[in-house]
């Protein structure tokens, strides 16, 4: 067997065995297999057969070389025991980092105009979306942004100066967007904020005083104090008044409902709460005198 | 009991007893385990003993350069390599005089 041969053979199984000790801190690792090159070059030289078929699999020597020096794996942690998988995702990120550079650059370009308008206009993109004028001039100033920033990754690809530029580019691009982000959710924020008080607002949803005490029904009299019966209310765009609160106890009565429910007095009919006795609802005998 | 069992125990003793007589390499002092008598010894375990003795600073180490092949790192006793070895000589002796006596007891029984 040539020298590169038995060199080969060797680097192969002490790289087995290294990754079978790859939960160890890597300088405990280097110093524990410091010299084990030589010593299976050494083994492999002196005698007949291959390096697996005189110790074994790399497994089993990795674990009998722990063993042997009172390492439990039981104190490794997750990560650890895992760090050569780790490592290759990492690589595996880094190297995936420059495939997206230019996807990177159009985000940079959109962004270097979006966050600025933003900011200013407290606005987000999305309006400009309406067709309109400014849509256009919007969507072009995008374009050209776009544009100068991939101009501007290809030229930081080449010289280290441009780099420079495009860091400050980076940063200066990224605070504008933290800054957007922050003033955009501000402005949706007042908006769903108005949207809640207007809600707060239509409560109760029932005819009511300004002090909030519900209003059950209506009793028209005449200037001389004397009730009226079967007045029809509207209010100014002509619609009927017939969101009254109801009465507490309110008994369901088919009979003053519809087609009249603006006329007032209404006939409700209300069920005592102690007697359980059913009365319709009665206004006042009078009071009222005629203004002067 | 097979071997392999009862030599975890005592290959610390073995290895430092083999090198008490004459520093060695790695694969030599496997080869001299064996030629002794140690024939189950497993590669790894001597050369993980010779690397934690090492660590433990009883041991001290130095490269010869060889003419074929990578150089040979040598290990040999020093003062702390040698005080553990008798410390542990004394262990042995005692442990096996207790054994024997355990051992021939059983056999006057039998």
């Amino acid at each position: 067997m040539s020298m590169t041969a038995i060199e080969g053979e060797v680097r192969a199984y002490l790289a087995a065995v290294r990754a079978h000790l790859n939960d160890l801190p890597e300088d405990e690792r280097n110093d524990l297999l410091e010299d084990l090159e030589q010593h299976l070059t050494e083994v492999r030289a002196e005698g007949e057969g291959s390096l697996i078929e005189r110790l074994g699999p790399p497994d089993v020597y990795a674990a009998e070389l722990r063993a042997s020096v009172g390492i439990t794996p039981s104190k490794t942690t997750w990560l650890s025991r895992n760090r050569d998988t780790w490592n290759r995702a990492v690589d595996n990120i880094r190297d995936f980092m420059p495939e997206l550079r230019p996807g990177w650059w159009v985000l940079r370009g959109a962004l270097a105009v979006a966050a600025p308008i933003a900011i200013t206009a407290r606005r987000d993109l999305s309006d400009y979306l309406r067709p309109r004028a400014e849509t256009i001039l919007g969507l072009v100033f995008v374009g050209v942004g776009i544009w100068l920033s991939v101009k501007l990754g290809r030229r930081a690809l080449q010289s280290a100066g441009v780099r420079r530029l495009a860091v400050v580019v980076n940063l200066a691009v990224v605070l504008f967007s933290v800054v957007a982000w922050g003033v955009l959710s501000e402005v949706h924020g007042d908006v769903v904020n108005r949207m809640v008080d207007d809600a707060a607002m239509q409560v109760p949803g029932y005819l009511a005083h300004g002090d909030g005490t519900p209003i059950a029904n209506i009793c028209p009299y005449d200037k001389h104090g004397k009730p009226l019966k079967n007045v029809l209310l509207f209010d100014d765009q002509g619609h009927p008044l017939t969101d009254l609160a109801d009465p507490p106890n309110a008994v369901i009565d088919q009979t003053v409902m519809p087609p009249l429910r603006n006329a007032f007095p209404l006939k409700r009919k209300v069920m005592d709460a102690n007697t359980g006795q059913v009365t319709t609802m009665h206004c006042p005998s009078v009071i009222v005198s005629a203004q002067p | 009991m097979d071997t392999s069992q009862l030599l975890k125990g005592i290959l610390d003793l073995a290895v430092l007893a083999v090198l008490s007589k004459e520093d060695g390499y790695g694969y030599d002092v496997v080869r001299r385990l064996r030629t002794a008598g140690i024939e189950e010894v497993g590669d790894a375990s001597v050369y993980g003993t010779l690397r934690r003795l090492f660590q433990q600073g009883r041991l001290t180490s130095y490269v010869v350069p060889s003419e074929e092949g990578p150089h040979r790192k040598y290990y040999g006793l020093n003062q702390s390599g040698r005080d553990l070895l008798e410390e542990a000589t004394k262990r042995w002796t005692s442990f096996t005089e207790v054994m024997d006596g355990l051992l021939r007891l059983g056999e006057e029984a039998a």
